[in-house]
């Protein structure tokens, strides 16, 4: 038992609760609340402490590659329509543990294939430490990453296959949605087409990467009726997106000074839709797939400045929310993680002071899965 | 034309320490900063509950020299592995939008230097971020160092074509080479007493080295962990001024850089952990370099990261054990001496160039701090 006294609690939910208690035992928050007490805990201190939820990267590449430079395991670029395919077989635990993402508050992120094919197979999501694989594994086969961008026609169209241009890569996305449809006994036994059936029927959602919102709107329409939770990801273009967008839109990395169109972002627009309830969440990666741990979390930061800016009235615990309880609601994990709730996952970082209002904020104590990964005064 | 900056806290990183005042510009220039100053004549610009710092000098850039919308690049001669008698002012864009959201971000002036696909890769400028629309009117000096790179950027140039460099060894090799023409160069100009005759043709690319060996400019090395040795050996050995850009692993090598006496602009980070050139990525070792007298200066690597990261790093070296005036004079002073351009720009002192960028917030205290107007020979280009 582990009992972490007297801290603000963020709970990731947009609650600030001041000088509360928090109990963790097996792996889980089993109580929140003022002067707790459990005599086997062992107690950590945090008066004047901001206690918050581990972030979530909801479309990384973690652990699936050695580091920069190497050859990624998440990227089989031979077949633009891939979604068999499951990043669970190119996970390696140890690389996503050797970037210690906790050191910037990371305890969780979706680890899904890259961007570079039009279906490219089911993503997971893993907690960023653990004594073993299955503990780590939030979910596995949580969500089917698909791609729209100009990546997907460099990589093939330079070869000169399918597809070269938008016509191609809609058409061979329509064409699986029609094989899906047909009633043929040897389509039904087709893997791609299995793998694709639970996305149709609304039981697994496609998030997609897309360079503007005519994409977006292609993606829609090839998909037709079928009940699809469609997350919107690395889309800047937000004038003519979908005004719903009830399932989500993911921002690709906003730091990346390579990248023409994360200029482009009205972040008046994006403040309206975060005002409206759409529920957006943030992520280090986009058109770079090995950003460092640090990246999460300037993401937040250049958000806020530009909330600054404008004067648009969204605060830090809005934010906190776009890289907590959004992802994993977006990754329908939210039973388990994303908030400091009884009965969730005890995920939970310890910071000296609020990591969104000052960069003199350290991480003290992490604690994932009920585990001290990290620090901590204990007695 | 006067100027009269009102109601800041000005942060001169200069003489006059932090102060709330009044800062008077005329014709570009400041000429004081005091409080209550007043100046009938002058232009008000009201700056009640902003911070004015010097205008944010990045010591190691690129910004200019992509075009992004086309893909295209001219910064790196890739033809051959010493390039040293090109300009990066050649390949520099005035309209390039990475201008303007180096003014968003605060930074006034940049150190713009060739890329590292070639052991040496040409001439650094010193540009500012606005002016009369040419490069010409925006750059301030035009042999800041000789850009040079180690590891595996030249490696994976050549390497690739089966040609040398395709090692470490064949970089070093590469650069000392060089250096010994460079030598060979100097000696037959020296025995020609003066004698045209006698003088050997004129070769820019050994002329700008032996520039470097006369101690006219630094060798801008860009070099991460082990490399840094190799570095300092070359230069020990030819006797060349240097600094140590990127500087990843410069943890593990502080008594070594702190013997060499050479300045080290750090940065950037925020890549993922990895082997060999990214196995440390280490901004907590500014702090360590900066206590024992190292003059250390942060960057981006423009434009590798959009601007205003470089105001996110300086936060960092906070949070990892840089003192927060020490982590803005790594933005503003430090840079302008490492570059050489400390008599006009770096800190706010009457006489300096009137780069100014005007914060709503502490930069690099503050994560939300954001720029209100930036300001560049007195003239606000910025407004935010």
């Amino acid at each position: 038992m582990i009992l972490i006294r007297k801290g603000t609690i963020h709970n990731g939910l947009g609650q600030v609760l001041k000088q509360t208690d928090l109990l963790i035992d097996h792996g889980q928050i089993i109580r929140i609340g003022k002067d707790l007490t459990a005599k086997e805990a062992t107690v950590i201190e945090a008066e004047g402490k901001c206690v918050m939820p581990g972030f979530i990267d909801p479309m990384s590449s973690w652990g699936t590659s050695a580091g920069r430079g190497q050859k990624a395991d998440n990227e089989e670029n031979s077949d633009p329509l891939t979604p068999q395919l499951d990043s669970m077989d190119a996970f390696d635990p140890q690389s996503m543990m050797y970037q210690q993402l906790w050191e910037y508050g990371i305890t969780a992120a979706a680890v899904l294939p890259g961007d570079k094919n039009i279906l490219g197979g089911t993503g997971s999501v893993w907690k960023s430490w653990g004594r073993d694989p299955k503990t780590m594994c939030v979910a596995e086969k949580a969500v089917m990453r698909g791609s729209a961008k100009a990546a997907v026609k460099k990589t093939y169209g330079s070869r000169n296959v399918a597809p070269m241009t938008r016509m191609g890569l809609f058409s061979a996305l329509r064409q699986m949605v029609a094989q899906c449809e047909s009633k043929e006994e040897k389509e039904a036994r087709d893997p791609k087409v299995l793998a694709m059936k639970p996305v149709l029927a609304g039981e697994l959602p496609l998030l997609m990467s897309c360079d503007k919102a005519m994409d977006v709107r292609n993606v829609e329409r090839a998909l037709g009726e079928h009940p699809v939770r469609l997350i919107v990801a690395d889309c800047y273009e937000l004038e003519g997106l979908p005004s719903g967008l009830q399932h989500g839109l993911i921002l690709g990395d906003l730091t990346d000074g390579f990248n023409e169109r994360n200029l482009q972002l009205d972040y008046g627009q994006l403040f309206e839709r975060i005002r409206q309830g759409q529920p957006v969440a943030l992520s280090a990666f986009g058109d770079n797939s090995s950003p460092g741990r640090e990246i999460l979390l300037w993401n937040a930061h250049g958000l806020l400045r530009q909330a600054r800016r404008l004067k648009a009235g969204i605060d830090a615990e809005q934010v906190l929310q776009m890289m907590t309880s959004i992802p994993a609601r977006l990754l329908q994990v939210s039973d388990r993680i994303g908030a400091l709730r009884e009965g969730m996952d005890a995920d939970v970082v310890i910071w000296s002071d609020h990591p969104l209002m000052t960069f003199d904020a350290h991480p003290e104590a992490v604690i994932i899965s009920g585990e001290r990964v990290k620090g901590g005064e204990a007695r | 034309m006067k100027k009269l900056i009102t109601g800041a806290q000005v942060i001169t990183m200069g003489p006059q320490g932090t102060l709330k005042g009044n800062i008077l510009i005329e014709d570009g220039k400041i000429v004081r900063i005091e409080a209550d100053l007043q100046d009938a004549q002058a232009e008000v610009i009201d700056a009640q509950g902003l911070i004015a710092i010097p205008g944010i000098v990045d010591a190691h850039s690129h910004i200019g020299g992509f075009d992004l919308a086309a893909g295209t690049q001219d910064v790196n001669e890739m033809v051959n592995n010493i390039t040293a008698e090109v300009e990066v002012i050649d390949g520099l864009d005035p309209h390039s939008p990475s201008f303007h959201q180096a003014l968003a971000a605060g930074i006034t002036c940049s150190a713009i230097a060739p890329g590292s696909g070639n052991v040496i890769g040409g001439l650094v400028c010193a540009v500012k971020s606005a002016g009369q629309g040419t490069i010409e009117s925006m750059c301030i000096k035009r042999d800041v160092a000789l850009k040079a790179a180690m590891g595996g950027n030249p490696k994976g140039v050549y390497g690739k074509r089966n040609q040398m460099p395709m090692t470490r060894m064949g970089v070093a090799a590469v650069l000392r080479q060089y250096f010994c023409d460079v030598q060979d160069y100097m000696k037959q100009q020296e025995e020609a007493q003066g004698d045209p005759k006698k003088m050997p043709k004129k070769d820019v690319r050994l002329e700008n080295g032996a520039r470097v060996l006369r101690h006219q400019m630094p060798v801008k090395m860009h070099c991460t962990q082990f490399d840094m040795i190799t570095v300092i050996e070359l230069a020990r050995q030819f006797g060349f001024d240097f600094t140590l850009d990127h500087a990843w692993g410069a943890s593990d090598y502080l008594d070594e850089i702190v013997q060499a006496g050479c300045p080290v602009i750090f940065g950037p980070i925020g890549v993922a952990k990895g082997f060999g050139e990214s196995v440390k990525v280490d901004i907590e070792s500014v702090a360590q370099l900066n206590r024992r007298g190292v003059l250390c200066a942060i960057m981006t690597d423009g434009p590798v990261y959009q601007p205003w990261l470089i105001v996110e790093q300086a936060g960092e070296a906070v949070r990892y054990g840089t003192s927060h005036e020490d982590a803005l004079r790594m933005l503003t002073i430090n840079p302008a001496k490492i570059i050489g351009c400390d008599d006009r720009i770096g800190s706010l002192e009457p006489g300096k160039d009137a780069d100014i960028a005007l914060f709503d917030g502490m930069p690099a205290l503050d994560p939300s701090a954001v720029v209100r107007k930036t300001m560049v020979n007195g003239e606000v280009v910025y407004e935010g």
